[in-house]
C-alpha cells in the first residue's frame, strides 16, 4: 500500500463490525469526530456483504460476532482474494496462534477495553504502512539517519545515539506524524508485550527527544496525553 | 449388588470362564492319558498273543490239545477263548466253537466283536494260525483290563477333577469378589468425590496391582484437578480483591468529580478514575496472560535461543528506567549460552523479574543480571540489594496476588512472579529464590540443551 498524505487518511472509509449498539455507536462517533467516513454492520454476514459490495479503506473487526465470527470474516474475505487492513477488536486472549498469525499478516489487534486514542494510533498505523525499503539513509522534517554508519544528525548537528536509541527513531522517522501508542512502541520496537501501565516507554522516549530536540530547538517529538507520542516532521 | 450385577462384573465372569477351561483342558487330558494307555495296553496284548500262537502251532497235537483244556479249566473268569479246528474246519476242543467270519487266518492280532455262545458279544482280541497239519488255532483274549482302566480314568475324572474344578471355581470367585470389594469401595470413594468431597482420595491397598497403580493414578489426576480447582477459585478471590477496591476507589472518585463544581479539579478526579481504571485493565491481562501460559499445553516456538542476548536485550530495555530511579543495573552476559527456549515468553520472564527487581529496590541501589552456568546447566539470575524475600515467604512469593509486605510503595499488580513461574514451569525449567547475602536472588535454571551436549561427549 502506498504511503497516504493526510488529507486522504481523513477522508478514509471505515467499515465496523461490531454487534454491540452502544459500543458501536461510541466507537462510529469517535471515528467521525476524527474525521473518517464510517459505515456499520451488526454481524458477520452483513459484514461480509458491505466489505464485497464496497471494499471499505480498513475494517474494525469484532472477534465475537453473531452469525460468523470475526476471524472466519477476515478468512472468508482473504479467501476471495479480497485484501484490506482488519483490526480485530476481543476481550478474549491476544495470544492465541489465530491472532499471531494476523499480526504477522501485517493485521492487527486490540484487546477489549481500550484508550480510544489507542484505537485512533492503531488505524492510522495500518492505513499509512511505513515505507520499509532498503535505503540507506531516512529523513524526516530535518532529520537525518544513516542506516550505514548508524549515526542521525539534525540540520548538521550530529545526534550521538545509543543502538536502542537510534532502533526507536528509525521506527519514529519511518512514520512520521503518526501518534505511536505506548504499546505499539513496546510490541514493535522491543518485541514486548507489557501487561501493565508502565513508564518504560516514557523513560527511553525521554532520554531520546533529550538528544533530537535540543534546548532552542524546536521540539520535533511530542506527547499525545494519555495515548504516547508523535515525531512531527516539520516544527 | 444384584444377582445380575454380580454376573456381569468383570472377575466374577472371569473366574467361571477360568474354571470351565480347567474342566475342558482335563477333560482333554484325561482322554489323552486314557486313549494312549489302552492304545499300548491293546498293542503289548496283540503281540503277546501273536507270539503265544505261534508257540503253540508248533506244539505236538496231544500237547496243543492238553494246553487249551488246560486253559479253559484255569480261565474262571472267561476272559480267556480258543478253539482248535481240524484241517477239515470242525471244532476238535476249545469254546469258541467255530471260525468268527470275518477273522483271517494269518496268525496276526485283530480287534473284533463277536458273538460267543452262553456269554454274548465280547470285545475281544483275536489270532487264528494254521498248524502244519492243516488244522487251526484259535486264541482270543477280552479285553476286561482295558475297559477296567477306563473305568479307573472315569473314577479319576469324577473324584480327582470335580472337587479340583469346585476349589478353582471357589478361589476364583473369593478372588473376584475380593476385587470386587476393591472396586466397590472405589465406587463408593468416586462417588463421595463426585458428591464434592474433593479432598477424597482412592484408597491403595499397596499392593501396586493393576488396581492399585490405576487407583494411584487416578489420585494423582484429582490432585492435578484439585489444583486446577484451587487455582480457579484463587483467580476468582484474587479478582474480587484486587479489582474491587480501585473499583470502589474509582466510585468515590467519579462520585466527587460530579459534585466539584470547578472544571478543572473535576477533569483531575476523572484523570485519577481513568487511571484507576487502566490498573484494573492491567491486572485482568496479567490474569487471562497467566492462565493462558498455564492452559497450554506447549511452548510456542521452541527454538534454539541465547540466553545471554535475552539478558541484553532486557537490559537494554530497562536500563534508562533503572538509571532513572538512580539504580545500577548492571549486565553480566559475556557468553553465548544456547538453551532450548521459546524466545518471546523467556524474554518476558527474565523482563518481569527484572521489572520487580527495579520496582522494590531503594534509590541509590543496584540490579545485577548475570547469565552463567552451574554444573554445566545455565541459568540466568537478577540479584539485587533492595529489602529482598524472607526465607518464610519464598514459596509463596510464585502464588498469584502475593505481595511480600515490601510493597506499599511501588503499585504493581502482583502477579508479575507468578506469570515468571507459569512460564518456567511450562518449559520445564526452575525458578529458584536463592539464598542471597542482601536483597532477592530469583534465579531461572535452563534444563541444558541436548544437542549441544550431544556435541561435548562426541
Amino acid at each position: 500500500m502506498t504511503t497516504l498524505d493526510e488529507s486522504e487518511t481523513d477522508n478514509a472509509t471505515i467499515l465496523l463490525i461490531e454487534d454491540d449498539p452502544e459500543i458501536a455507536a461510541e466507537i462510529l462517533g469517535s471515528l467521525q469526530r476524527e474525521g473518517y467516513r464510517t459505515r456499520h454492520a451488526a454481524t458477520g454476514p452483513e459484514g461480509l456483504e458491505s466489505v464485497r459490495e464496497v471494499p471499505p479503506d480498513l475494517a474494525i473487526v469484532d472477534r465475537t460476532l453473531p452469525g460468523i465470527d470475526g476471524l472466519t470474516v477476515i478468512d472468508t474475505l482473504h479467501r476471495e482474494s479480497i485484501y484490506l487492513p482488519f483490526l480485530v477488536l476481543s476481550a478474549l486472549s491476544s495470544a492465541d496462534d489465530r491472532i499471531k498469525g494476523l499480526k504477522a499478516g501485517g493485521d492487527d489487534y486490540l484487546g477489549k477495553p481500550f484508550v480510544m486514542g489507542e484505537l485512533f494510533a492503531r488505524i492510522e498505523a495500518l492505513l499509512r504502512r511505513p515505507s520499509l525499503a532498503r535505503e540507506t539513509s531516512i529523513a524526516a522534517g530535518p532529520l537525518r539517519l544513516d542506516l550505514i554508519t548508524r549515526k542521525g544528525e539534525r540540520e548538521g548537528r550530529e545526534i550521538h545515539l545509543l543502538p536502542r536509541e537510534f532502533k526507536l527513531l528509525e521506527f519514529m522517522m519511518r512514520r512520521p506524524n503518526q501518534v505511536l501508542s505506548r504499546d505499539m512502541l513496546l510490541e514493535q520496537v522491543w518485541n514486548y508485550s507489557p501487561m501493565r501501565q508502565s513508564n518504560l516507554v516514557n523513560v527511553h522516549m525521554g532520554r531520546l527527544r533529550h538528544k533530537v530536540d535540543a534546548p532552542g530547538e524546536a521540539p520535533l517529538i511530542k506527547s499525545v496525553h494519555g495515548v504516547g507520542f508523535v515525531l512531527n516532521d516539520h516544527p | 449388588m444384584t444377582t445380575l450385577n454380580i454376573l456381569r462384573s468383570a472377575p466374577v465372569r472371569l473366574a467361571f470362564v477360568f474354571t470351565i477351561a480347567i474342566a475342558v483342558l482335563s477333560a482333554i487330558l484325561c482322554g489323552y492319558i486314557y486313549e494312549e494307555t489302552a492304545r499300548l495296553e491293546v498293542s503289548s496284548r496283540m503281540k503277546y498273543l501273536e507270539s503265544e500262537a505261534r508257540q503253540a502251532v508248533l506244539l505236538p497235537e496231544p500237547q496243543l490239545l492238553e494246553m487249551v483244556q488246560n486253559r479253559i479249566a484255569t480261565d474262571l473268569r472267561r476272559n480267556s477263548f480258543e478253539e482248535l479246528l481240524d484241517s477239515g474246519g470242525n471244532p476238535v476242543v476249545g469254546n469258541l466253537q467255530d471260525l468268527p467270519p470275518d477273522l483271517p487266518v494269518d496268525g496276526l492280532a485283530h480287534r473284533m466283536t463277536i458273538s460267543i455262545p452262553g456269554t454274548g458279544r465280547e470285545d475281544l482280541l483275536l489270532v487264528a494260525r494254521q498248524r502244519q497239519d492243516g488244522a487251526t488255532l484259535i486264541l482270543g483274549r477280552d479285553l476286561d483290563s482295558v475297559v477296567a482302566l477306563q473305568e479307573v480314568m472315569g473314577r479319576v475324572l469324577v473324584q480327582g477333577i470335580v472337587p479340583a474344578l469346585a476349589l478353582a471355581l471357589a478361589t476364583g470367585l473369593f478372588l473376584a469378589f475380593k476385587a470386587l470389594e476393591r472396586i466397590k469401595s472405589l465406587h463408593l470413594t468416586i462417588g463421595r468425590i463426585m458428591s464434592g468431597d474433593l479432598h477424597e482420595r482412592l484408597p491403595l491397598v499397596g499392593s501396586a496391582d493393576d488396581l492399585d497403580r490405576l487407583a494411584a493414578r487416578i489420585n494423582e489426576m484429582l490432585d492435578e484437578i484439585f489444583d486446577l480447582i484451587e487455582d480457579i477459585r484463587g483467580v476468582g478471590d484474587s479478582i474480587a480483591h484486587d479489582l474491587r477496591s480501585p473499583l470502589s476507589l474509582m466510585r468515590m472518585r467519579l462520585e466527587r468529580s460530579m459534585m466539584e463544581a470547578d472544571a478543572l479539579a473535576a477533569r483531575g478526579i476523572v484523570a485519577q478514575a481513568l487511571d484507576d481504571l487502566d490498573h484494573m485493565q492491567g491486572t485482568i491481562n496479567s490474569l487471562l496472560r497467566i492462565a493462558e501460559i498455564e492452559n497450554s499445553r506447549r511452548v510456542g516456538f521452541i527454538k534454539p535461543t541465547d540466553l545471554a542476548e535475552i539478558a541484553r536485550e532486557v537490559h537494554d530495555l530497562f536500563e534508562p528506567l533503572a538509571d532513572e530511579k538512580r539504580i545500577a543495573l548492571l549486565l553480566e552476559a559475556d557468553e553465548e549460552t544456547i538453551i532450548q527456549a521459546d524466545n518471546d515468553m523467556l524474554a518476558e520472564a527474565v523482563a518481569n523479574i527484572v521489572d520487580n527487581a527495579v520496582k522494590y529496590t531503594p534509590s541509590g541501589g543496584k540490579v545485577r543480571i548475570t547469565v552463567t552456568q552451574r554444573d554445566g546447566v545455565p541459568l540466568v539470575q537478577v540479584h539485587d540489594n533492595g529489602p529482598g524475600i524472607p526465607a518464610g515467604e519464598r514459596s509463596k512469593v510464585t502464588q498469584r496476588y502475593y505481595r511480600a509486605g515490601r510493597t506499599a510503595k511501588a503499585r504493581g499488580t502482583g502477579l508479575g512472579l507468578s506469570l515468571v513461574a507459569a512460564i518456567v514451569k511450562l518449559h520445564g525449567f526452575q525458578l529458584n529464590i536463592a539464598d542471597a547475602a542482601e536483597g532477592a536472588c530469583i534465579e531461572i535454571i535452563a534444563a541444558p540443551d541436548p544437542a549441544r551436549n550431544k556435541t561435548n561427549s562426541n
